[in-house]
C-alpha cells in the first residue's frame, strides 16, 4: 500500500520545476543575519540596564536594616549614606531622636532640577532611619538655618512650607508634629543660629521678610539681623543687638551659647561681644577681618575659653586652589575678660573653612571642615559664605586632641554639604556608632517617577515577549491540528 | 570550501527536490516559491553553524515544515469563512494523470500537520523518527497524525482508496477530518 502511494505522490509532481529564487537568499539571509546581531546587542544592553538597576536598588534596598549599636547606647553613624529621592518625610512616619542631620545635593539631599526639587534636609536616626525634611525648593543647609536640638528630639527650621507663616518652626522628631513660633506677636522672620545646651533657648537672627534698602555699591538688598534668644518655653524674646545685614554675615561665626546657657558671645563685624542674656554687653574684643569665632561650639567644655579661628592664606580673590589651601589657626579668648588667652594646642585646620560644633568629653574639638566647590571661587561677591551650600563641594566631621592629634569622625559621601550633630552624643563622645543605610520605604508618592521610568519599559518588554510567545504557541497548536479548509471540501482548481 | 560558494552548491543540488516538497505540502506554486525562498533566506542566516553539524539537509527540512505552517497561517488569517477560498496557482506545464491531480486536491484538504507526516514518511521516505526530528514533535504523534491523514484521504477521497488501502476494522472512519 505505502508503495503505491510513494508512487503516486513523486507521479503528482513530477513536473514540476524548482522554483524561481526572487532575491538571492544568501545576502538576503545574511542581511537578517546581521540584523538579529543588532536587535541582539541592543536586547543584551537593555537587559543588562534593567538588570544592573534591579540589582542596584535591590542591593540599596537590602542595606536598610535597623542599626543597633554594640553596646546598645546611641552613636553618631560611622558611615552614612545618602538618602533614597523618594525617601520618607519625618511628618508621614516620625522615628523619633536623631543623631544627625544631613543637607546637600544630589538625588537624594537635594531631587532635580525637572522633579523633586524639594530642598531637603534628611533626618539620620538613632535607629539608622532616614527621614526628611523638605522645604519646597528652598535648599537648606543643616547647621544654619535648620538645627537639631542638642537631645536630637526636634529639629528648628526656618520655615515649613505646608505650615502657616511662623517665626520658625519646631519639629518633634517623635510625633512629626509641628509647632509655630511667633515672636513679639510677628510670624516672620528668624533665622536660627543655635540650640542653648539645655535646650530651653534658641538663638536666633530675626530680621524682617524684606529688604529695607539696597546697597549703593553692590546694588544688593539690606535685610538688617538682630540676634535674638527666644524662650521656647514662654515664647519671650529677649534682643542682644544688630548683628549687621543678613546676607552678608558669616554664617560659621555669628554666635554661641555657653555651656550653662547663660551667656551668649556674638560678632559684630570685626568683633565680639560676651553678652548676658538680658542683653547686656560684658565685654568686646577687636578680632581683626582674618580672625573669627570658632562656631557654635566656641565655648571650651569648661566654659573658661573661647575658641577663635585666624585665617592664614587667600582672604579675597581666591580661586578653587586657594581656597582648598587655606590654614585656620586656632586661638582662645578669655570668657571672662576678652583677653587673648593660652588654651589646648590643636591642630591647623586646612580646607575653606573649619567651624567648630562643640567639644568631645570636654577636651577635643569636634568641628566640620569645609572643602570648596571648583567653580565657585571667591570674587567680589558679598553674599559669598565659606560653608555656603553653593560654595562647599565635601564636608567632613573630625575630632582635634590637645597636642596636634586629628581623628576623623564621620567622612559622608560627596553629596552631603553640610551636617548637625546632636550635642548630647558629641559632648559624650558617642561617634564610629554602625553604618546607617537608608530602606527604600516607606516612600513619598515621588517613587512613581522612577518606577515609570525604569519600571515601564521593563513591564513593555516583558509584556510583549510574553504576549507574542503565547500567540505563537496557541497558533502553533492551532495550526498543527486545523484542517487546510475552513468549510468543507477544496473546490478543484 | 567558503561558506557562501557551499551554500550555493547546496542550493544547487537540492533546489528541485525542496520545490517538490513545498509544492506538495502547499499545493499552490506561487505560495511553493515563496515557501523555497523563505526556507533558504533562513538557513543562510545560519550557514556556517548548520554545515558545522554535518548534513543541512536535516535543519533544512526542520525550517521548511516550521516556515510552512507560519506561511499557511499568515495566508488564512485574514479570510472570512464566508469569502471565496484563495485560488490556487500550479507551475506551468504541469501534466500529469488524473490520479495526480486527485492526489494533490486530496494533500490540499488535509491539515498541514496530516499532510506534513505523508510527505516526510511517503515522499522522503524518511523513517518515523526522523519525520518526528523535522516537525519537532513525539514518534508517537507521527504515527496517529499518519493514521488520521490516511483515514481522511479515504473518507474525502475514495477514489485513492486502492493507494492507501482499506480502513482498518473496528477503526472509525473520518476520524482525522472531525477536528
Amino acid at each position: 500500500m505505502t508503495e503505491r502511494l510513494r508512487d503516486a505522490l513523486h507521479d503528482a509532481v513530477a513536473g514540476v520545476p524548482a522554483v524561481r529564487l526572487s532575491e538571492d537568499p544568501w545576502r538576503q539571509g545574511r542581511r537578517l543575519r546581521r540584523r538579529d546581531r543588532w536587535t541582539q546587542g541592543l536586547a543584551a544592553v537593555v537587559v543588562l540596564l534593567v538588570v544592573s538597576v534591579a540589582f542596584v536598588v535591590a542591593g540599596q534596598g537590602g542595606r536598610g536594616a535597623r542599626v543597633t549599636p554594640a553596646d546598645g547606647a546611641d552613636a553618631v553613624p560611622g558611615d552614612v549614606s545618602t538618602p533614597w529621592m523618594w525617601q520618607a518625610e519625618v511628618q508621614s512616619d516620625p522615628r523619633g531622636q536623631a543623631s544627625l542631620l544631613l543637607s546637600g545635593d544630589g538625588w537624594g539631599l537635594s531631587g532635580t532640577d525637572v522633579f523633586d526639587h524639594e530642598g531637603k534636609v534628611a533626618v539620620v536616626g538613632r535607629d539608622g532611619s532616614y527621614r526628611m525634611l523638605l522645604y519646597a525648593g528652598v535648599q537648606q543647609t543643616a547647621g544654619y538655618g535648620v538645627l537639631l536640638s542638642p537631645d536630637g528630639r526636634r529639629v528648628v527650621s526656618q520655615f515649613l512650607p505646608d505650615e502657616q507663616p511662623a517665626w520658625s518652626v519646631v519639629t518633634d522628631l517623635a510625633t512629626g508634629a509641628s509647632r509655630r513660633l511667633v515672636s513679639e506677636g510677628r510670624d516672620c522672620c528668624a533665622m536660627p543660629v543655635a540650640w542653648s545646651p539645655d535646650g530651653r533657648l534658641l538663638l536666633a537672627l530675626d530680621h524682617p521678610r524684606d529688604p529695607t534698602g539696597f546697597d549703593p555699591v553692590t546694588g544688593y538688598g539690606l535685610v538688617p539681623a538682630e540676634l535674638v534668644v527666644h524662650d521656647l518655653t514662654t515664647g519671650a524674646t529677649r534682643r542682644l543687638g544688630a548683628a549687621g545685614d543678613l546676607n552678608q554675615l558669616r554664617a560659621a561665626s555669628v554666635a554661641a551659647f555657653s555651656p550653662d546657657s547663660r551667656h551668649v558671645v556674638m560678632s559684630v563685624g570685626e568683633q565680639v561681644k560676651l553678652m548676658s542674656l538680658t542683653g547686656e554687653t560684658l565685654w568686646t574684643a577687636e578680632l581683626g577681618d582674618r580672625t573669627h569665632l570658632a562656631g557654635v561650639g566656641a565655648f571650651t567644655g569648661d566654659g573658661r575659653l573661647i575658641t577663635t579661628v585666624t585665617l592664614d592664606g587667600c582672604l579675597d580673590g581666591c580661586g578653587t586652589a586657594a581656597l582648598a589651601a587655606r590654614r585656620w589657626r586656632f586661638g582662645y579668648l578669655d570668657a571672662a575678660t576678652g583677653a587673648p588667652a593660652d588654651g589646648p594646642v590643636l591642630a591647623d585646620a586646612v580646607g575653606m573653612a573649619v567651624r567648630a560644633l562643640g567639644w568631645r568629653h570636654g577636651r577635643d574639638l569636634v568641628a566640620l571642615e569645609y572643602e570648596p566647590e571648583p567653580g565657585h571661587d571667591k570674587v567680589d561677591q558679598p553674599m559669598w559664605q565659606d560653608t555656603g551650600y553653593w560654595e562647599t563641594g565635601h564636608v567632613v566631621l573630625t575630632a582635634r586632641t590637645p597636642g596636634g592629634g586629628i581623628e576623623t569622625l564621620l567622612d559622608p559621601p560627596g553629596e552631603v554639604l553640610g551636617m548637625d550633630v546632636a550635642r548630647d552624643l558629641l559632648e559624650a563622645g558617642r561617634f564610629g556608632g554602625p553604618a546607617a543605610r537608608p530602606a527604600m520605604f516607606p516612600a513619598r508618592a515621588v517613587i512613581m517617577v522612577p518606577l515609570v521610568l525604569f519600571g515601564t519599559p521593563l513591564l513593555l518588554v516583558l509584556g510583549v515577549t510574553g504576549l507574542v510567545l503565547w500567540r505563537r504557541r496557541r497558533r502553533r497548536r492551532r495550526a498543527w491540528t486545523r484542517p487546510a479548509t475552513p468549510s468543507g471540501p477544496a473546490p478543484a482548481p | 570550501m567558503d561558506p557562501q560558494e557551499s551554500f550555493r552548491a547546496y542550493v544547487d543540488a537540492r533546489l528541485q527536490v525542496l520545490s517538490r516538497v513545498a509544492y506538495l505540502l502547499t499545493g499552490d506554486w506561487h505560495l511553493a516559491e515563496d515557501l523555497v525562498q523563505v526556507t533558504l533566506t533562513r538557513v543562510a542566516r545560519h550557514w556556517d553553524r548548520v554545515v558545522d553539524q554535518g548534513d543541512p539537509d536535516p535543519y533544512v527540512r526542520k525550517v521548511l515544515h516550521s516556515q510552512h505552517v507560519s506561511l499557511w497561517r499568515r495566508r488564512w488569517r485574514h479570510v472570512e469563512l464566508r469569502d471565496p477560498l484563495p485560488e490556487t496557482a500550479a507551475p506551468d506545464g504541469l501534466a500529469g494523470t488524473e490520479q495526480s491531480m486527485v492526489v494533490r486536491q486530496a494533500l490540499a484538504r488535509l491539515a498541514p500537520r496530516q499532510r506534513a507526516v505523508l510527505v516526510l514518511r511517503y515522499f522522503e521516505d524518511l523513517t518515523e523518527t526522523q519525520a518526528a526530528q523535522a516537525l519537532g514533535c513525539s514518534v508517537s504523534t507521527v504515527k496517529s497524525q499518519t493514521r488520521d491523514a490516511l483515514a481522511r484521504l479515504r473518507e474525502h477521497a475514495p477514489e485513492l482508496a486502492d493507494l492507501v488501502g482499506a480502513a482498518p476494522s473496528g477503526a472509525p472512519q473520518g476520524r482525522g477530518g472531525a477536528r
